[in-house]
């Protein structure tokens, strides 16, 4: 079950799924040390001697988020027990503070008492092995605890702290299923510790006059001792927790709002998916600037591992989206998170490996280091060559060149070097590696576009600093770059870029002519002009042949693609549509137009994106062809950061295409002149 | 010929880095490619460590992987 509305700051990430249950709790890294691991913590509801968990059977339930900020706005309805909740989660921007405030409205003629009822299934640090839960009096709280990872709950009502009644007990172990079960006849047994694998359950009980509503608040607070999760908790009894949603919400709402975009010429659901996508990549980044893929660990059903990894293109693709939005804060940190990386172990060498943790250790890899008895670098180069290009990108944009100088010494040369000279001598191509999906080795045109990006970035900076003798090196091999690009992957026969190819012994090269979204890259990293006939007989190709013929439509990923398929109809489904994917056409019409008009061909794609977004605005990685339904992890950072790139690029290209005919000046400001 | 002298001071700059280098082939005897020419044994590029060499600096190097393409000309 994908996940959606998370709310979080750069330490503490809380994710939902479709029943508006928590399944993920990260803390202290944003991706790292996942307290829940998937597992539902049940949010409960008692009246009339009538008990339900909130979800989307019997309920009508809405997950949306508060209008340009962090903070959900979650409605639930149920006709039979009389009831409906308005609820807004939020995590503190500053503190590791989670609230969830929930106005209760009794639908009935009569006053009635309802018992609302908070389950926790903690796993704390990632295993249930050793876990203590226990109810403190002095916070009137409960508590779970392992080594230095503590979670406090608890909450208010009427002004008043506490709780009504609680329990801990024992969980998957021995059939024990834990104390959810106890709370279904709508009283706990009041256990008041367990250890191992243990969960709790709290609950509030209210007594609403008919037709009226009231707030009750309930919170959770993460820290590394007893201490820290006590002072949170006292901070929010001190400031009451009101100050922390307030000032949340005022804190997001400025974030996204900080540039003062020009976004008028946008459709409103254009504009309004923009920022949500802003806010909702903020969820997915870490205090020590580590761009997280996502953090759904429903992903571990299907593949025994998670996207909660720094994957080096995702970084880089989502840190020139931050950087074009105005971000250059975020991405500074993103820089040196990779200079830390560059800096030490076997990627000093210059080459950044498959995917780091958030706290910058290396993840998890099925890249060999040797194969058929040789030494086989297990990289996806585009992974380096992208992290220059962008940040080629956020320099050129902010200047900043004390920070600039310091990545440049430390980061650009190294990888430049590698850049520039792990190719094959006799063709120039980059030397072969794993493709930019992490599943062919060869040499592709994604990647190879994206060293030639990587290099004029290397040259750019080199040539800024007066660095002459690498300028000219980065160039020599760029143009040699850009030539095999050419030669080896442009095929005239079928007249587009081909996937990949692949060195034969003797010389001669195995070709892969399966048609992927990838080939779009020639043009959007600047190797050949988005006019060319080239880039335009592959975009064409692109969109005949991926373009998902069912009513869902979109850009598959390639034909044949089995990753999450859904169907066998490989003629009107090559794949299931992703979002990049189709983004990656929209930035093509944005690229190649001249007129207002032919700017205006994206405008359908980015309606489609909006209306393939779940109703909170969270995208997916992809979407299911016959359905809709999100596919694979959500919400993903990449699929996001395109939005955003794409939006932004569409209203760069609007001001110089929309002039007026007489002085030819620009009718349309991108930024608003202060 | 080689541009850059094959002498007891380049040597120890060198094994700080060829010696720590991905691709060193580490034949018994073999360093200062810059200066000395390819290593004997098979290779294949790895990464190259070239670049952050003092020496490659000092004589104004502009290639890598010495020791599979031979002597800096």
């Amino acid at each position: 079950m994908p996940r959606d509305i998370p709310v979080g700051n750069d330490s503490f990430l809380i994710t939902f799924d479709h029943d508006y249950c928590i399944r993920d709790i990260y803390y202290p890294h944003v991706g790292k040390e996942n307290h829940a691991g998937g597992h539902k913590f049940r949010f409960g509801i008692w009246a009339d001697g009538r008990f339900d968990w909130i979800k989307r059977e019997g309920w009508h339930l809405n997950l949306e988020y508060v209008h340009e900020s962090l903070i959900t706005s979650v409605t639930a309805r149920n006709e039979i027990l009389g009831v409906s909740l308005h609820c807004n989660d939020v995590v503190d921007y500053r503190e590791n503070i989670y609230i969830r405030r929930i106005i209760i409205k009794n639908l009935a003629d009569s006053e009635r008492e309802f018992r609302l009822f908070f389950h926790h299934d903690f796993h704390i640090l990632e295993t249930p092995i050793g876990d203590t839960a226990y109810y403190d009096p002095d916070e009137k709280a409960i508590i779970h605890y392992k080594g230095s990872r503590y979670f406090l709950m608890s909450g208010m009502k009427n002004g008043i702290r506490g709780v009504d009644q609680y329990s801990t007990g024992i969980k998957e172990f021995r059939k024990l299923e834990g104390t959810w079960r106890d709370a279904e006849d709508g009283k706990l047994e009041g256990n008041s510790i367990s250890q191992g694998s243990v969960d709790s359950t709290l609950s509030f009980s209210i007594f609403i006059p008919p037709h009226e509503e009231k707030t009750l608040y309930y919170w959770m607070t993460a820290g590394k001792d007893y201490a820290e999760v006590s002072r949170l908790h006292k901070l929010i009894l001190g400031h009451g927790p009101e100050y922390f949603i307030r000032r949340t919400e005022n804190y997001w709402k400025a974030w996204v709002n900080k540039e003062e975009f020009n976004l008028a010429n946008l459709p409103q659901e254009v504009m309004e998916l923009y920022k949500k996508s802003l806010l909702i990549l903020a969820t997915n980044i870490n205090k020590n600037g580590a761009i997280i893929a996502a953090n759904d660990s429903d992903i571990q059903h299907f593949a025994r591992d998670t996207y909660s990894y720094m994957w080096p293109r995702d970084g880089a693709l989502a840190a020139y989206a931050l950087d074009k939005a105005g971000y250059h804060g975020i991405t500074r940190q993103f820089f040196d998170f990779c200079l830390d990386i560059i800096s030490r172990g076997k990627e000093s060498v210059g080459y950044f490996l498959h995917k780091y943790n958030p706290d910058g250790s290396l993840g998890s890899s099925w890249h060999p280091w040797i194969s058929n008895n040789e030494k086989h670098l297990p990289i996806q180069e585009d992974g380096t060559s992208l992290i220059l290009w962008s940040l080629w990108f956020h320099f050129d944009k902010f200047r900043d060149i004390e920070f600039a100088i310091r990545q440049y010494e430390n980061m650009v040369i190294r990888c430049g070097d590698f850049l520039a000279s792990y190719r094959d001598t006799r063709t120039g191509l980059p030397l072969p590696c794993y493709d930019l999906w992490e599943e062919k080795w060869g040499i592709h045109t994604f990647t190879v576009a994206s060293v030639y990006a990587g290099l004029k970035a290397a040259e750019n900076f080199s040539q800024f600093f007066g660095d002459t003798r690498r300028t000219k090196i980065y160039r020599k091999a760029s143009e040699e770059v850009r030539a095999a690009l050419d030669k080896y992957l442009y095929n005239k026969e079928h007249k587009r870029f081909l996937k990949t190819i692949l060195p034969r012994d003797e010389g001669s090269f195995e070709i892969d002519l399966t048609i992927d979204a990838s080939i779009y890259a020639p043009f959007y990293f600047g190797v050949f002009e988005p006019k060319d006939e080239r880039v335009v007989n592959t975009m064409n190709a692109v969109k005949e042949r991926l373009w998902v013929k069912t009513e869902v439509g979109g850009i598959a990923r390639y034909e044949g693609d089995i990753y999450h398929r859904s169907t066998d109809n490989i003629e009107e489904v090559p794949g299931n549509p992703w979002f990049i994917c189709t983004l990656w056409l929209a930035q093509w019409y944005i690229a190649k137009a001249e007129k207002i008009e032919e700017l205006k061909e994206s405008l359908p794609i980015l309606g489609w994106v909006t209306s393939r977004a779940l109703p909170s605005g969270v995208l997916a990685e992809q979407v299911h062809p016959l359905t809709n339904q999100p596919l694979s992890v959500s919400p993903l950072t990449w699929s996001h950061a395109a939005f955003v790139a794409t939006v932004l690029e569409y209203l760069t290209k609007l001001e110089r295409v929309y002039i007026c005919p007489a002085c030819e000046h620009p009718l349309y400001r991108h930024e608003r002149i202060k | 010929m080689s541009k850059v002298e094959d002498n007891y001071e380049n040597e120890t700059i060198c094994i700080k880095f060829c010696g720590a280098c991905p691709t060193y082939p580490g034949v018994k005897g073999e360093l200062l490619f810059c200066a000395r020419g390819r290593s004997v044994a098979p290779k294949q590029k790895a990464g190259c460590n070239c670049g952050l060499c003092d020496i490659w600096n000092k004589y104004e190097l502009t290639d890598f992987y010495y020791c599979i393409e031979g002597e800096a000309k």
